[in-house]
């Protein structure tokens, strides 16, 4: 990997962190539906993703996943296994989205909003054997509108302002 | 995407969601009213679940009131104000010869002296001096009443005649037998007479359901006469569930294990079985024939009930579990 | 944002609205189920206002019931989401603290109604 690659994807790896930290530092929807957040650190996942390519954006979003069980949630602890669960599908879905669909990077942005939450109730059916997260779905789904576009929004800006470079 | 398709899309999806608010906002959930009576000597559970809160309050008000009324005019040990009840039937002194008594009595009184016939005697709400004696023994369990004792209860017999009238003889009126399970009948006939068909009445053991709140069925447990555990469940509906003979409703004296319910004929405890559970469709209908069948063998029972439309669980002297064969639609 | 775009937002509402439509039933739940990892741990009537104890990963987990709803009371957790997330009383909602490994359910009583002797 070429030295100026290398140097930006460390530099969006801790974009991302800061970015994770920061919204865990300010619980915007603290306590009002479990599994509900902003998903900021999908804005670098997602430029990455247009910017770059999948394998870069599995590259950042694993190794944020780590870092924060490093950091803060604790490594292998059961957020842990959340977060990895979430960040994985997401990608994947947003990776498909963005290659067979006609949607534009918002669209890509909710689908990511949408699977990140699937990903986790999966990860809570799989490991805690508990469907009750289930119901809560509808919510997720609807918040992940507003959530998906936001962060879209701010990753065309930025897919925009880098694309020549 | 053609413009057209795309306004079609959109008012399609408007309307399933208008739909989707109109239907969460103007169906109410069910909610559930409950409130615990204690008459009859027993404790009388009754759950309501609605979503009208006012409607379902003041029924559990009238039901207080029903149960009061049935529990008073049923009372053999005590008199109250203003009202002639069995107490008052039993052991007045006045000189009329006939007592004009509320129209409820009466009816119950007339229920249980049709089943004197019917159950060819085995159903007697008029031994209130045998079942006296008894329970003398029941409570200390430290021997048995002798024959004499027994054959001492000479009553006279119960003379209904019209318009609420009954021959002032002092009778010996018990009506242990029925008037649970009779007034568990009117109250549960009240809540669907006001629409409120979503219901569950356990009036000590004496239940009535009415429809299940999400249209499933009420588990109702029957209970092991020998040591309290769960023998049986049946899923019911619309239903009234009624047992007769189980645990705590005897006692042991000698080796031998005395039954609370005495059969007329012979004035001693039945044995016949532990106990007897009867599934029907009416509350006063399932005490009697529960009492009834508790007096009668097995076979006898089976046999007794074979042109009713009710079923029956005998729990027999050997633990054995005897069934009707419409049981098992319960299970 | 695209015709597609806002095509995708119109069928997410739809799905979100049906499956709520499907996914709340009219139940009313009758008791707390409280799970530490996938083992039930406890289960008590929601009826019954009562204070609970829970060993949860990171420390004990209290819970409350009053009034036919329950409540995380106290935890130790980095974020305290789940004790933020305050009353829960209907049978498709849950508390869960992940942190803690503990799910509290309202649940609807599989148990008897009625029992009789």
């Amino acid at each position: 990997m070429e030295l100026r690659k290398t140097t930006r994807l460390s530099m969006l790896l801790a974009i991302s962190i800061i970015l994770n930290l920061l919204e865990n530092l300010f619980p915007f929807f603290n306590g009002m539906i479990p599994g509900l957040k902003l998903g900021l650190a999908n804005i670098v996942v997602l430029f990455v993703l247009y910017h770059f390519s999948i394998k870069e954006a599995l590259l950042i979003s694993i190794l944020r996943v780590f870092l924060m069980g490093f950091i803060s949630i604790g490594i292998f602890s059961i957020t842990f296994w959340f977060s990895l669960g979430g960040a994985l599908l997401s990608i994947l879905m947003m990776y498909l989205a963005k290659k067979i669909t006609s949607l534009s990077i918002i669209g890509v942005s909710i689908i990511g909003s949408i699977s990140h939450s699937f990903g986790q109730i999966l990860i809570a059916i799989i490991i805690l054997n508990q469907t009750a997260m289930l119901y809560y779905l509808p919510w997720l789904l609807l918040f992940s509108i507003p959530t998906g576009i936001m962060v879209g929004l701010f990753s065309q800006i930025l897919v925009k302002h880098f694309e020549n470079s | 995407m053609s413009k057209i398709k795309m306004i079609v899309t959109c008012s399609i999806i408007v309307l399933i969601v208008g739909l989707v608010f109109f239907y969460t906002f103007f169906n109410k959930r069910m909610q559930l009213y409950k409130k615990n009576f204690f008459y009859m000597d027993t404790i009388i559970e009754v759950k309501i679940y609605s979503n009208n809160k006012s409607k379902a309050l003041n029924a559990l008000e009238k039901i207080d009131e029903i149960y009061n009324d049935y529990h008073k005019l049923s009372d053999r040990y005590n008199e109250y104000e203003d009202m002639i009840n069995v107490y008052t039937i039993n052991n007045n002194n006045w000189d009329q010869q006939f007592l004009t008594i509320d129209q409820r009595l009466y009816e119950m009184l007339e229920y249980g002296v049709s089943w004197y016939q019917k159950t060819n005697g085995l159903l007697d709400i008029n031994m209130g001096c045998i079942i006296e004696t008894w329970k003398n023994y029941f409570n200390d369990a430290n021997g048995i009443p002798t024959n004499e004792q027994l054959n001492s209860c000479n009553s006279n017999p119960i003379v209904l005649k019209e318009n609420n009238t009954i021959l002032n003889n002092n009778p010996n009126i018990d009506l242990g037998a029925i008037a649970k399970g009779y007034a568990t009948q009117v109250v549960s006939e009240y809540l669907e007479s006001i629409g409120l068909d979503n219901y569950l009445i356990n009036a000590g053991g004496n239940i009535i359901a009415g429809n299940h709140y999400n249209g499933s069925k009420y588990r109702i447990g029957i209970e092991n006469p020998n040591d309290k555990s769960i023998y049986k469940i049946i899923n019911v509906t619309n239903k009234a569930v009624i047992t007769s003979g189980g645990y705590e409703r005897f006692y042991e004296y000698d080796g031998h294990r005395y039954s609370h319910i005495i059969n007329p004929k012979t004035k001693y405890p039945a044995e016949y079985m532990k106990s007897v559970t009867v599934v029907c469709d009416n509350s006063a209908l399932g005490d009697i024939l529960s009492t009834t069948l508790f007096l009668m063998s097995i076979d006898e029972g089976k046999e007794f009930v074979k042109n009713m439309n009710v079923d029956v669980i005998w729990y027999s002297n050997d633990d054995s579990i005897i069934t009707t064969e419409g049981v098992a639609l319960y299970e | 944002m695209n015709k597609n775009d806002i095509f995708l937002v119109l069928i997410i509402i739809v799905i979100a609205f049906v499956s709520l439509f499907f996914l709340i039933n009219k139940e009313e739940g009758t008791e707390v189920v409280a799970y530490y990892e996938d083992k039930k741990v406890l289960t008590v009537p929601l009826e019954v206002d009562n204070k609970y104890i829970i060993n949860g990963y990171l420390g004990e987990v209290q819970i409350e019931i009053k009034n036919n709803r329950v409540r995380v009371l106290e935890e130790n957790s980095p974020r305290h989401l789940c004790s933020n997330q305050g009353w829960i009383s209907k049978s498709y909602e849950s508390i869960i603290c992940l942190p803690n490994k503990v799910i509290i359910n309202i649940e609807n009583n599989s148990e008897l109604d009625a029992i009789v002797k």
